[in-house]
């Protein structure tokens, strides 16, 4: 609505420039025409006017006797002073004066009274007259009139205007144009001279310029008219041209650029308002209208362009993610990692800086009784390091798995990652093999970082020797390795240049005392929240700054073995005093509160009299109960072990608890009870054995 | 275990000390058996009672149950301990326990 609005007025303003341009040009141009035509008119009138009356004033007084002229003069002077006003209101004066005159005017003055009159008959001359001029005065020797206004010979009247201002007026005086009573009048003077050359009279010629004025305003107001239409005329010729020519191709232009959007999204990419345009008015819109199609056709092949980018980008962002998916699934990720190891309790974590990282740990069982641990960094970052970091790990573990030591494993592992390696990327790598029934291992340090070690009852202290070269860095390389002892309560804290080397905004670097300060805050942490807890303490120094390396970390605890006692009794009720109190002296050893030892009393009882009473039903047979301690862990686990026939008590659903004492079955009480006081519970049938496990965490 | 009898009239309190486990359950099975005739108040004191195995409980419903129809049954002085298997097993809603 409002684009609308505005567009309207935009097109009323450019035709409104138009108009106001026109007008304003043609008034100017006309102005100044009119002006100088006229003036050239008028001048050139004026100039002719004046030769013309200069020529016949010349004319006459070639014709006069100036000796004549002289006579007269000075008989008239005779007359005595002429008086104006008497001559007008005294009538008996005025016909004094006139018979006085009248009888100086002899043949030779009617004979150029005459000529005079000729003269001005036949040059159209509105006042042709004979005048002396004496100091201020002019007197009319001759005036060539037949109306009441002849002035007689002998009038006399001071003299004015260009005779008064002219330096020598007997001389002549140059033709000027004058509008007074007479109406517009254009006089010249000329001098009657005698035989000597002396000026003795003037000859006055007046040419009336009334008709030549009146042609004059005529021409001004037939130029104006003349001048108007053109301009009203061409005005609405050129608006015209200028709507054709400029204005509807523009709003054409505009229309079509408008709908460009709606044109590509409604599918009519080949058929769009642009490339419908026809715009052929050979000039500059023309030019621009080729123009716009030329850049329709130019964005339409760029968008296809990046929309094919952007999809390649997409594709290569999704791969992107499954490669970081598949390296984070080659990372062992499965906690606890060895159930069945009690021995063993670790966690490993890591960050990548970027979608794939070139870091890596892996934990695996070389054999029953030997757990490999590695951590190791490949150089560089991204894609390369994630390619280097595959084919590295899938060695070591190959390698390690045939039993070799670290040291061999290394060698091995550098011979074929050197074969091939152009981009001359190289691996940091630890690697430990812990014999995990002695708490033996022989450990190898590829040029990674200083392991961290914690005795049982000590803190978290770097372990700083000799490392070898990186691994893949140059062929036929011989790697070091040394041995070490862990005591149950030690643990292994192995991690990449990435903790350490954590950067904040302010380019500190997170540095070896910061990380051993966070581990030995809560050193007895288990190794999933002692690495949470450094993750987080890296994070809060690290704040909003950017990531750049890969964050990877691995605690290792080797715990006690766990102590294991076994009773072998008869299946019998009377047994059972013997099974509580077998299993309540190992409870006494771990410290066990009273409480917990009645409810695993409770559960021992349950257990141990279902086997006694139905197990062998109606023979007897043996039954073996196994209880492990986990000092550490504080965690005993009994195992009931018979030959009877294959029972599940797990498979019978719990009594409804909620009915009334009527409602309520005796019996079924007793497995219930152990499930909801016991921490985990477990059955199977193996190899012909009844085996029902009960777990129960100590306080 | 011992059990400690002390009958008023109808009224009966047994006195429970040690363990009611399933070597000691059918011991009380059989006081019961011939104590809670002509008994319409029965009252177990469990304050010196420390062990409670799914045979004692069976052998407190059957009491239960019994008593329901002659009177009533009320159980005193239950330790912590006990009182745990009682809720476990749903009994606080069984017996009237104080």
């Amino acid at each position: 609505m409002d684009q609308n609005k505005t567009r309207k007025n935009r097109i009323v303003s450019l035709r409104f420039k138009i108009v106001v341009t026109i007008i304003l040009t043609a008034l100017i141009l006309s102005v100044i025409a009119v002006t100088i035509s006229y003036n050239v008119y008028s001048n050139t009138m004026d100039l002719h006017y004046k030769t013309l009356t200069s020529n016949l004033a010349k004319t006459a007084a070639s014709q006069l006797d100036a000796d004549a002229l002289l006579r007269y003069y000075n008989e008239v002077k005779q007359i005595g002073e002429y008086d104006e006003e008497k001559y007008q209101s005294d009538e008996a004066y005025r016909k004094d004066y006139d018979a006085k005159a009248n009888a100086l005017k002899d043949d030779e003055y009617v004979r150029m009274l005459n000529v005079l009159f000729d003269i001005k008959d036949s040059n159209g001359i509105t006042y042709l007259y004979v005048q002396k001029l004496e100091g201020n005065l002019c007197t009319y020797i001759m005036d060539a009139d037949t109306s009441e206004e002849q002035c007689q010979l002998g009038t006399t009247h001071g003299v004015s205007g260009p005779t008064k201002e002219t330096e020598h007026p007997e001389e002549g005086i140059p033709a000027f144009i004058t509008n007074d009573t007479y109406g517009w009048l254009c006089t010249s003077m000329e001098p009657v001279r005698d035989s000597e050359g002396n000026p003795v009279a003037l000859v006055g010629v007046d040419v009336s310029m009334n008709d030549i004025m009146e042609d004059r305003a005529n021409y001004l107001r037939s130029i104006l008219l003349i001048m108007g239409i053109a301009v009203v005329v061409l005005m609405f010729a050129i608006l015209f041209f200028f709507v054709k020519a400029l204005i509807n191709p523009i709003n054409m232009l505009s229309n079509a650029a408008r709908s460009f959007i709606q044109d590509r999204n409604s599918e009519k990419k080949n058929d769009s308002a642009i490339s419908k345009l026809n715009i052929r008015t050979g000039d500059e819109v023309e030019t621009l209208c080729d123009s716009v199609k030329q850049m329709e056709s130019d964005i339409n092949t760029y968008i296809a362009n990046l929309t094919a980018v952007t999809a390649e980008k997409e594709r290569i962002g999704a791969e992107l993610n499954v490669a970081t998916q598949i390296q984070a699934d080659m990372l062992p990720r499965i906690f606890p990692a060895f159930p069945e190891k009690k021995e063993v309790d670790l966690y490993a974590t890591m960050d990548p800086a970027k979608e794939v990282g070139g870091d890596f740990y892996d934990y695996f069982l070389v054999d029953d009784d030997h757990l490999a641990l590695v951590m190791a960094d490949v150089s560089g970052k991204g894609v390369p390091a994630a390619l280097f970091m595959v084919i590295a790990k899938t060695l070591i573990k190959n390698r390690a798995q045939l039993g070799e030591s670290p040291a061999v494993i290394l060698k091995n592992v550098n011979e074929q990652l050197c074969e091939g390696n152009e981009a001359e990327l190289f691996v940091t790598v630890w690697l430990a093999i812990i014999e995990i029934s002695t708490g033996k291992g022989i450990a190898a340090n590829a040029g990674h970082e200083h392991p961290v070690l914690k005795r049982a009852d000590g803190k978290y202290e770097l372990v700083i020797y000799k490392h070898s070269p990186t691994v893949a860095i140059m062929n036929g390389i011989n790697f070091r390795e040394h041995t070490f002892e862990l005591h149950p309560g030690d643990r292994l804290f192995v991690y990449t240049d990435g903790v350490p080397e954590a950067t904040n905004a302010h380019n500190e670097l997170f540095g070896t005392d910061r990380m051993l300060a966070a581990l030995n805050r809560n050193p007895e942490a288990s190794p999933k929240e002692l690495l949470t807890t450094l993750k987080k303490d890296i994070d809060l120094f690290v704040g909003d700054a950017p990531q750049f390396d890969d964050i990877t970390m691995l605690n290792f605890c080797y715990k006690c073995s766990p102590v294991v006692k076994e009773l072998k009794v008869d299946a019998k009720r009377e047994n059972l005093e013997e099974v509580l109190a077998f299993v309540d002296k190992e409870l006494e050893i771990a410290n066990c509160s009273m409480k917990t030892q009645m409810k695993i009393d409770v559960a021992v009882e349950e257990i141990f009299v279902n086997i006694a009473n139905y197990a062998y039903a109606p023979e007897t047979g043996s039954a073996l109960i196994r209880i492990e301690t986990q000092y550490d862990a504080n965690r005993v686990e009994i195992t009931f072990h018979d030959w009877g026939m294959p029972y599940d008590p797990l498979a019978k659903p719990d009594p409804d608890i909620t009915l009334s004492a009527a409602e309520r079955q005796i019996g079924g009480l007793g497995i219930f009870m152990v499930k909801k006081s016991m921490d985990d519970m477990k059955y199977s049938y193996v190899d012909g054995q009844n085996v029902l496990t009960i777990v129960k965490y100590l306080d | 275990m011992t059990i400690t009898k002390n009958q008023e009239a109808g009224k009966l309190t047994i006195s429970l000390e040690g363990r009611l486990d399933t070597t000691t359950a059918p011991q009380l099975e059989g006081e019961l058996r011939t104590a809670v005739n002509g008994i319409t108040e029965l009252i177990f004191d469990l304050e010196k009672l420390d062990y409670v195995s799914s045979a004692g409980l069976r052998v407190l419903l059957a009491a239960q149950k019994v008593m329901n129809r002659q009177g009533s049954m009320k159980i005193r002085n239950v330790n912590s301990d006990i009182m745990e298997i009682f809720e476990i097993t749903g009994f606080v809603d069984i017996l009237s326990i104080e």
